[in-house]
């Protein structure tokens, strides 16, 4: 019974810190503050959790759905989508494009949102996403794989148009 | 922690849109060391002390409305216990009155002075013409003859006293006569017949 180890907790952030703040960023402006609200609360822990990991996305996610209440008090011109190239690192080499991507998940409902960032970028176990929904662990798996065919015909939509607009170019017209 | 449900399954679009969305690299997070630091090694939070002090106000305070709930409950409990008991016991007393009257009147229904209690049976059961036309009429009788000891009792005339004792009986204390006679009904009789005859003889006096 013992507190978090500071390497063990260096180790968490490096690996766990970009695709939490990329969940928190679902609810609230202000994702850095929501995890340093959990990261303050996980090192306060005796004994730590079982799963670190899970705990932790389970506590960002309350701290930011708190901190959404908060701002929704405040006035509405402050914009939270203003940040929208702060998502993602710029030139990833992706072959998605990050403020495309971003529109995506924007238009993806609440719960698959949620699922797509915590097994895609947190690298969650469906079992664990289950523990931080608080949904079925079958119904996760369920919701995962419909917002990935949504994104799918997104992404081929968008290739289609790219290949016609590329044709129509080559063509002269 | 093993994963029951795995992407293999997936098709390869899925598995490319994934790994395509998995090269976004999200942005690092800007973090307060300081404070984190600060927090790891402070002895204790404020809610961990809250949460191990023994006699916090939070606990002490529901224990406290606790016991008091189930002392008024149990209080209410008794209550209610005692007044229906008292009810049924007055119930049952009423029911054994009220059979006992019944018994009674079905074991005298030719007394007519005890069946009939209503208005009109009472004229038929108190006739005052009866009672006037008595030739026996007394006091006693009046008052229902209730109490034997109230009835007057029939005063002789006492013979004639000498004019010395009737001096002696006209100064003497009524008052203090009753007083020592009171202890014998006899010499309170004699003493009422010694007062009679004075009275009957200032009479004439009088007139």
């Amino acid at each position: 019974m013992a507190r978090i180890a500071e390497p063990e907790l260096k180790r968490l952030v490096e690996e766990l810190g970009p695709s939490l703040v990329l969940f928190a960023r679902q609810w609230c402006s202000y994702p850095d503050d929501a995890l340093q609200e959990a990261l303050i609360e996980l090192v306060q822990k005796d004994p730590i959790p079982c799963s670190p990991k899970a705990w932790l996305f389970r506590v960002v996610r309350n701290k930011a759905m708190n901190q959404s209440r908060s701002e929704r008090r405040r006035a509405k011109h402050e914009s939270v989508i203003a940040e929208s190239d702060r998502w993602f690192e710029p030139d990833t080499g992706s072959r998605i494009d990050a403020a495309q991507a971003i529109v995506w998940l924007e238009q993806l409902p609440d719960i698959q949102r949620q699922i797509v960032t915590a097994r895609i970028w947190g690298e969650l176990t469906f079992e664990q996403i289950a523990e931080v929904v608080d949904r079925p662990t079958a119904t996760v798996f369920r919701f995962y794989r419909e917002a990935i065919e949504t994104l799918r015909k997104r992404v081929n939509w968008c290739n289609e148009n790219a290949t016609v607009m590329n044709r129509n170019q080559g063509k002269g017209l | 922690m093993n994963e029951p449900i795995k992407d293999s399954n997936s098709p390869d679009i899925d598995k490319n849109i994934s790994d395509a969305l998995r090269n976004l690299k999200p942005r690092a997070p800007q973090l307060d060391w300081a404070a984190i630091h600060a927090a790891q090694h402070s002895d204790g939070s404020d809610t961990a002390v809250m949460a191990n002090r023994p006699l916090s106000l939070l606990p002490v305070a529901r224990s406290t409305v606790t016991w008091l709930s189930g002392i008024a409950l149990g209080a209410a409990i008794t209550f209610c216990s005692m007044q229906w008991f008292v009810l049924n016991d007055l119930r049952n007393r009423i029911q054994a009155l009220e059979q006992s009257l019944a018994d009674s009147s079905q074991g005298s229904a030719s007394d007519h002075s005890v069946v009939d209690q209503t208005v009109s049976g009472y004229d038929n059961f108190f006739d005052p013409t009866d009672v006037l036309d008595s030739s026996n009429l007394t006091p006693a009788l009046y008052r229902g003859g209730r109490d034997n000891r109230m009835r007057p009792k029939s005063i002789d005339i006492p013979p004639e006293f000498s004019e010395k004792e009737n001096a002696r009986e006209l100064h003497r204390p009524l008052k203090k006569n009753l007083e020592v006679e009171s202890d014998s009904d006899m010499v309170f009789e004699d003493s009422v017949k010694n007062q009679w005859r004075l009275l009957k003889e200032m009479e004439p006096k009088i007139d």
